[in-house]
């Protein structure tokens, strides 16, 4: 992927967020003063150290959880605005695949069905039309009509991922956080799902926050990365860049265990 | 030097849902070894190790074969002798470390539980026990974890947590299932290090899942590749690696992505569990190499060279070409 396309106005800005949660006798500052932004068609890869606040900042921007200081903004509009919160429009433009597939479901309810509730709270659909959709999504993402009528522990750690990717793509968002979102997949699976991911990003202009361990695969589909290590933004720039002059201990660190 | 010592032997492990998912698996692992199992989603891997512990999901059966520990049939055991022997001699970590961990206990109640159901021992033993293996997997904030309920811990927090309860036995069996699919590379190779020092100190086989090819490299002795229930290549981790045999081995190792590689490529898609010719070679729907024959005559695992194992009639062909 080109690195050099024109980047547009941004549609996701996080503004100073912040987020810590407290234990007891310790206050763990999770999210920490973090600055990014993800304009329409680009890729931001977001990679750092387990625990660093990636999960946290992803569920800040998807408003699960509110940020103690800072501004999530979504189209220029603030997400926890209360005026901004009830729209359906805005909820449906910020999807997530969540790190722990299996959970993101209700494990006793059937996958097609979990996929058409989804679908019901975005669009007005007939229950035949809904049941086109999730086979057309299932299909997309390599799961065959049958999947639909297993429930979430009746699938393959892959497979409820690729659920997951499905329901989250179904209701062509404009921001897509994906949080480990291949970290289940064989290398020929996650090979295919990144072509379908790329392919939604230039066909509906998707701008999508990639969250990954895996630095190789951030290098193959980003077109920015971030590296966050102890709930701060360490350093940005193109994948290119960091991976050949990494300014930070950690970063070079985990740049030389991509190695192989 | 005394011969090898057998750990674990599958033989002919078939098992079943609505459908088929293993068919005929057989392998053995020694003391002191690491087989790594790679594979297709959903070829069955999740099922092969649940199987072997006796721990299937429900609806799931054992059609065939038996399962040896240390050379005991151990599949017809009485439910609680095989409960003695899981977590003690023999453990798991469970690809999905948020479900199998329970929501509602800390970390600490999951490690006194594990360790004082199998040994008389203090609680704070337990704990000691728990917060150096934390140590060794660079899960710092150990005090913190063990006072921590699983939704407060990180996805990788968690994935260190399962592992450090499975190794807090000593067990002589160790099977993990994704160990490191939620972590960063300096940590996973942290990880790594921590499965090899336990392999190299007490001796411990172990059995590890992984999509990582990473991982296989580091730490595998010897590589297992499933494809739709079936082990289609086995042997020398290093010899698969670099000089893989099987088709489907080599459409594996192209989807790799490093830094050099940023055109991955896929094997093309069919949907999983998609009826397939039951007689032939279960890959030739989407093999490029496929022929007539392949679709009629059963495919067995035949050996190449030394310790290396290809289920492809047409190997000595596609190899010579390659
Ligand atoms: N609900 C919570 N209560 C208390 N602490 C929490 C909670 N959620 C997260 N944390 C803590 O916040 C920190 C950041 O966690 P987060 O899940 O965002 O990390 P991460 O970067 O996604 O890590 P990983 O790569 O392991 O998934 C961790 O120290 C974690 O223990
Ligand atoms: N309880 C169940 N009922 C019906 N089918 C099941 C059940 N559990 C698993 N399966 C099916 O069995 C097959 C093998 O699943 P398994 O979880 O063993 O795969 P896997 O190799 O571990 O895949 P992954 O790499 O995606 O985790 C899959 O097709 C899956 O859908
Ligand atoms: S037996 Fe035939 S179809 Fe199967 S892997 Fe070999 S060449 Fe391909
Ligand atoms: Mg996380
Ligand atoms: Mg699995």
């Amino acid at each position: 992927m080109s690195t050099n396309e024109q980047m547009k106005n941004p549609i996701l800005t996080v503004e100073n967020v912040s987020k810590s949660f407290t234990k007891k006798y310790a206050k763990i500052p999770a999210v920490d003063g973090v600055n990014l932004s993800v304009a329409a068609g680009e890729v931001l890869g977001l990679v750092g150290e387990s625990g660093s606040g990636k999960s946290t900042l992803a569920r800040l921007i998807t408003g699960m959880i509110k940020p103690d200081t800072g501004k999530i903004i979504m189209d220029g509009k603030n997400i926890n605005d209360i005026k901004n919160k009830k729209s359906k429009a805005m909820l449906s433009n910020i999807q997530m695949v969540f790190q722990d597939a299996y959970s993101s479901f209700d494990g006793r309810m059937k996958i097609g069905d979990s996929i058409g509730e989804f679908l019901d709270n975005h669009y007005k659909m007939s229950r035949e039309m809904k049941r086109e959709k999730t086979i057309e999504l299932l299909d997309k993402v390599g799961l065959s009509p049958e999947h639909a009528n297993r429930i979430p522990g009746q699938l393959s750690g892959g497979q409820c991922q690729r659920a997951a990717i499905a329901r989250a793509i179904s209701t062509n968002p404009k921001i897509l956080v994906c949080d480990e979102a291949t970290s289940a997949l064989d290398v020929s699976v996650q090979a295919q799902i990144m072509e379908l991911l790329e392919r939604l990003r230039q066909d509906l202009d998707i701008g999508f926050l990639f969250i990954s361990h895996d630095l190789p695969l951030v290098n193959c589909f980003a077109h920015r990365m971030a590296v966050m290590y102890e709930g701060k933004i360490l350093e940005t720039g193109t994948p290119e860049k960091i991976i050949n002059d990494p300014k930070f201990e950690y970063t070079q660190k985990l740049v030389s265990a991509g190695r192989y | 030097m005394n011969p090898k010592k057998q750990v674990l032997a599958v033989k002919d492990l078939s098992v079943e849902y609505r459908q088929k998912v293993l068919r005929q698996i057989s392998f053995e692992v020694y003391k002191g070894e690491i087989l790594g199992l790679v594979g297709e989603s959903g070829s069955g891997k999740s099922s092969l190790i649940r199987a072997v512990t006796g721990l299937l999901n429900e609806g799931g059966k054992v059609t065939e074969g038996e399962v040896l520990f240390h050379g005991t049939e151990i599949l017809g055991l009485q439910k609680d002798k095989l409960r003695s022997i899981r977590g003690n001699e023999i453990a798991t970590v469970f690809q999905n470390p948020a479900g199998f961990l329970n929501p509602t206990r800390k970390i600490r109640k999951h490690f006194i539980e594990t360790v004082r159901s199998h040994e008389k021992t203090s609680k704070i033993d337990a704990c000691s026990r728990a917060l150096s293996i934390f140590e060794k997997l660079d899960l710092k904030d150990g005090k913190r974890i063990l006072d921590s309920y699983p939704f407060e811990l990180s996805g990788g927090m968690n994935q260190r947590v399962a592992i450090a309860l499975s190794m807090v036995l000593e067990p002589d069996l160790l099977l993990a299932d994704e160990p490191t699919s939620a972590l960063d590379l300096t940590i996973q190779d942290q990880v790594i290090d921590e499965f090899l020092r336990l392999r190299d100190v007490l001796g411990t086989a172990i059995v590890i899942v992984t999509h990582n090819m990473g991982v296989v490299a580091k730490a595998a002795d010897r590589v297992g590749v499933v494809y739709d229930g079936e082990i289609v290549e086995i042997g020398d981790a290093n010899k698969i690696l670099k000089d893989p045999l099987h088709p489907y081995t080599i459409g594996l190792m192209d989807s790799v992505p490093t830094y050099k590689n940023k055109k991955i490529k896929s094997i093309p898609l069919k949907n999983d569990d998609v009826k397939r010719p039951v007689e032939g070679c279960r890959f030739a729907p989407r093999c490029t190499y496929a022929s007539e024959r392949c679709f009629k005559e059963k495919q067995i695992l035949r050996k190449n060279q030394e310790d290396h194992y290809c289920r492809c009639m047409r190997v000595e062909e596609i190899n010579v070409n390659k």
